[in-house]
């Protein structure tokens, strides 16, 4: 094509020498027309090529004006992103699937002390800047970028210039469009000073708890200290009351008994209380029989009630399970408290203990226990008030009806613990049903035991004349005890002190060891010890029973842990102890 | 199947060319393909053919093409006529009105036409009208006759004008309507191909307000003065350039569409699309790639060329764009074909193209070189 022209130049000028005219003619036309064609499209062509360079050079002016605000935006974008990463207060690091550093803010550059371009494309290892547990904290990226899932709160500790500091960091995998990991984005804290602070926190709570527990030993002691004197006079008000006495005399001996024994339940409902309070009672859970604190109390307060010419009688629902699983003795005395205040508010009438299960509660047995009476009543406005600490109706009813007001506010906390509630339905002067309700578990009842053997045994022991030692370094508790003892027909040896017992275990035979626990010389602890010691290779063993004043929670299981065999709480009741004393020797 | 095929300038020499092939012995044709400019008399046309009892599918155009034994060529203000001697069982023809019908709605309808004739059909199509949304009218076809439906055509055209276009057979003219051919694809084999090359410029826009293939905003600036200013081109240009340099439109199934302009509302600054333009879709502008595209469809018709060796005739539906952008180049694309399959090929400069890639649904396209050949199972 593009030599056409040179031909048709050739074939005119030679136009002369061609034999044929004609041929050549017709060749000069084609030619010429075939130029025409190209011209047409070279016309074409350079017009188009026009029309384009117009339009593609406009569209690349104002393309290039486009691309140029988009990446004015961006680069103000990445200002501010740039300003953000650099003055967040906070170490930030972004880093490749090989855990290498690919960006670091200036929080970041300066903690570590190291310009930006010795961080990137290092890892953690390469740093060496801490002494971090490297492989612990790895654990975390390893998993971050091999899962994908995010890490919260990783808190490590490091040194750094001999000061330990701890960073709090948080993790999260950096995904592309494809949802593929291609890194990780960190974000760190310095929180030393929240780890001192938690320091001194949990200081300041052993501290409290320590305060906590000082209050109660403090409160034990002073029990103790209280009770002890109090056991004397009571113990002595006993056995004055078994002396002859005119009637003033006796009479005067009778308020002193009951002066005594309220000042002792008075002692008895605060320690209980400011130990609930101080969440120092641990329930002691153990199966046992639902109606047997029921019929124990009624047992033993049914002679009160009697006297006050008052009914009183109990009603089990068929439907309660038989054992159940729980502290017996917290429920007793929720019941107890309960059946004391319906007696001790009645004048007339009767007194109903109703036992029920009114429900499941996770797999747990929920039991409501009513006491019903046809007492005084309680007016609406102030059955709220009635559960709260040291609260009587009426300030003037202390008068006519002692008691600490502790009771109900302890029943309370006790029945909370026991995950239920207790309540009161009541019309003044008619009556009131105060109601609690406990959660159990199904309790197993014990293997059997041979009762025919027991009952043999109770006889044999019956028969016979018991001796006791009695260990107490107390002289008007040592009368107390040795005078309740032989009147119960029992033959008494005093020791003053747990060394003087064991002098006196290896020369004589005895029952029953009844054993102080706090005295001079040697506490009764130490004194049971050495004793279970010398009978270990003799194959026998003696019942001790512990005589504590402290009632604290804890000094039962130390008194079994020594090698005891039971506990009674002095001032303890002559009848109580001969029951144990039963229990234990057969 | 015998097919005889002519141009013509003029009224006159369509109909002595016509009376001339009719009066030949040998040859009873029974369907009839016209394309023609808008400069003829399309009710005179519609005529001769009723006359002689042959069906007609005619589509005005925007430029002709016919190449055959005796004349090849790309004209402008022509008439190009093809006349099949074809058994009258082995399709079915059709001229329908859209009335006030949506796009889709539209396309249902005929959609309900070929679903009714053959079991295996396969469809040329035309429709008129500049409102029409070419892909809604697709859907609507396949959304009744299937995804696999084998479906090719055009939009009609009207000689660059934008003003009015025609779809007619020998009874009916209508410039707002479809005219279609459902052959029995078990006789009438129908094959084919779709080309562009259009290759996408410049920064993406978003389309900000859209109404089917009404675009109102780009960007949140008025259509039109994106145009006018992108390409530094003034209104009158418009819709001419917008056709040569359409929207590329980055559709959500990765095959990106072109769709030119095929109209501009001067009051509202608003651009009307041979195609749907959704609104929040990603578009730039595009261009030919320059002459080179010419070699690319080349490549891609000699390919085609190797897998369907034989064919009795050749039909071309070719955006106008291609005419306008190629000018005599044009030719290059066409010429191939006769070359390397010596059976006659006729068409048309479309406002848009219907038409089937091999192994894909068949689809609305601008831009594109899209050939079908046509060939009696033997």
């Amino acid at each position: 094509m593009s030599n056409l022209f040179d031909d048709l130049s050739d074939k005119i000028k030679n136009i002369n020498s061609f034999d044929d005219f004609e041929q050549l003619k017709l060749s000069i036309i084609t030619d010429i027309h075939k130029l025409k064609q190209r011209d047409i499209v070279k016309d074409f062509q350079l017009k188009k090529y026009l029309k384009d360079k117009n339009i593609i050079n406009s569209l690349l002016v104002k393309t290039s004006s486009d691309l140029h605000k988009v990446i004015e935006e961006s680069r103000l974008h990445a200002d501010e992103l740039d300003i953000l990463l650099n003055t967040i207060p906070a170490f930030v690091f972004f880093k490749d699937t090989k855990y290498r550093y690919v960006l670091v803010n200036k929080s970041f550059t300066n903690f570590i002390d190291l310009p930006e371009s010795e961080i990137i494309g290092k890892t953690l290892q390469d740093l060496t800047f801490s002494h971090l547990l490297l492989s612990k904290y790895s654990m975390h990226e390893k998993k971050v970028l091999e899962q994908g899932v995010e890490a919260y709160n990783i808190t490590e500790k490091l040194k750094k210039d001999n000061q330990t500091l701890w960073l709090n960091t948080n993790l999260a995998p950096v995904k592309n469009n494809q949802n593929e990991i291609i890194g990780l984005v960190g974000i760190s804290w310095d929180v030393t000073s929240n780890k001192i602070y938690e320091a001194e926190l949990k200081k300041a709570k052993i501290q409290a708890e320590e305060g906590t527990k000082t209050k109660s030993q403090f409160l034990a002691n002073m029990s103790h200290e209280i009770r002890t004197p109090l056991n004397g006079i009571l113990g002595m008000a006993q056995i004055l009351s078994d002396t002859k006495l005119t009637k003033k005399q006796r009479d005067i001996v009778n308020i002193l008994s009951t002066s005594g024994e309220n000042l002792l339940v008075l002692i008895n409902d605060i320690l209980d209380f400011s130990k609930i309070e101080a969440g120092k009672i641990n329930f002691i859970n153990k199966d046992f029989k639902l109606d047997k604190p029921i019929r124990e109390i009624h047992d033993i307060l049914s002679r009160r009630a009697d006297e006050k010419g008052l009914l009183l009688h109990i009603n089990l629902d068929k439907n309660i399970p038989a054992y159940v699983n729980g502290d017996e003795y917290r429920f007793k005395q929720v019941v107890l408290n309960l059946v004391n205040n319906a007696i001790k508010f009645t004048e007339k009438g009767h007194i109903k203990i109703s036992v029920e299960q009114i429900g499941m509660v996770e797999g747990r047995h929920k039991i409501k226990v009513s006491v019903e009476d046809t007492g005084i009543g309680i007016p609406e406005a102030k059955k709220k008030k009635l559960f709260q600490s040291f609260s009587q109706l009426d300030p003037s009813s202390t008068k006519q009806y002692e008691g600490t007001g502790l009771g109900l506010a302890i029943s309370k906390l006790l029945t909370e613990m026991m995950g239920g509630e207790i309540g009161v339905e009541s019309v003044e002067g008619k009556g009131s049903t105060f109601w609690f309700t406990a959660c159990f578990k199904k309790g197993t009842p014990p293997e059997k035991v041979d009762e025919g053997k027991t009952v043999e045994r109770h006889k044999r022991f019956n028969n016979r004349k018991i001796s006791v030692l009695v260990v107490e370094d107390n002289l008007i508790n040592q009368k107390i005890s040795s005078f309740s003892l032989q009147k119960a027909g029992m033959e008494v040896t005093l020791a003053n002190n747990g060394l003087e017992a064991i002098e006196l275990f290896k020369k004589q035979d005895f029952d029953v060891i009844l054993m102080d626990v706090q005295m001079p010389v040697m506490d009764g602890y130490d004194a049971t010890k050495e004793i279970r010691k010398i009978e270990e290779p003799l194959n026998t063993h003696i019942p001790i029973i512990a005589l504590t004043a402290n009632a604290m929670q804890g000094d039962a299981e130390k008194c079994l842990a020594a090698g005891m065999d039971n506990y009674i709480s002095k001032p303890f009741k002559i009848d109580k102890l001969i029951t144990i004393l039963n229990e234990i020797v057969t | 199947m015998k097919i005889h095929s002519f141009s013509a300038k003029t009224y006159d020499e369509f109909k002595e060319k016509l009376s001339g092939l009719i009066s030949r012995n040998d040859f009873n044709p029974t369907l009839a393909f016209a394309f023609v400019s808008t400069s003829f008399s399309l009710a005179d046309i519609a005529k001769e053919f009723k006359k002689n009892k042959i069906k007609l599918f005619g589509e005005t155009s925007s430029g002709e093409l016919l190449f055959n034994n005796t004349e090849s060529g790309v004209f402008d203000n022509s008439g190009v006529f093809t006349l099949l001697d074809i058994n009258p069982d082995y399709f079915k023809i059709e001229l329908f009105k859209r009335r006030n019908a949506t796009s889709f709605d539209f396309g249902k309808q005929v959609g309900n036409f070929i679903a009714g004739h053959f079991t295996n059909p396969s469809v040329i199509v035309g429709a008129s009208g500049l409102d029409l949304d070419g892909q809604r009218f697709v859907e609507g076809i396949k959304d009744v006759a299937g995804n696999n439906l084998i479906m090719f055509g055009g939009l009609a055209g009207d000689d660059g004008k934008f003003e009015e276009t025609f779809v007619f057979d020998e009874n009916t003219v209508s410039n707002s309507g479809a005219t279609l051919i459902v052959f029995d694809n078990t006789k009438i084999k129908l094959t084919g191909m779709a080309t562009s090359g259009w290759v996408g410029l410049g920064m993406n826009l978003t389309i900000t307000k859209s109404d089917g293939n009404v675009v109102y905003t780009i960007d949140n600036k008025p259509a039109l003065d994106v145009y006018l200013e992108y390409l530094n081109i003034n209104v009158d240009d418009m819709p001419a350039i917008g056709l040569e340099y359409p929207l590329l439109i980055k559709r959500k199934d990765n095959i990106d569409a072109l769709r030119a302009v095929t109209g501009i509302d001067k009051e509202k600054r608003s651009l009307l699309f041979a195609g749907s333009v959704p609104e929040g879709s990603t578009v730039m502008f595009s261009s030919s790639p320059g002459f080179e595209v010419v070699e690319s469809t080349k490549s891609k018709v000699l390919d085609f060329a190797d897998k369907n060796p034989g064919a009795d005739l050749f039909l071309l539906f070719s955006c106008v764009a291609r005419h306008l952008a190629l000018g005599p180049m044009v030719e290059e694309e066409i010429q191939l074909v006769i070359d390397k399959w010596n059976v006659p090929i006729a068409g048309f400069f479309t406002y848009g193209e219907i038409g089937t890639n091999p192994g894909k649904a068949c689809d609305f396209y601008n831009q594109t070189y899209t050939l079908v050949s046509i060939k009696e199972v033997k």
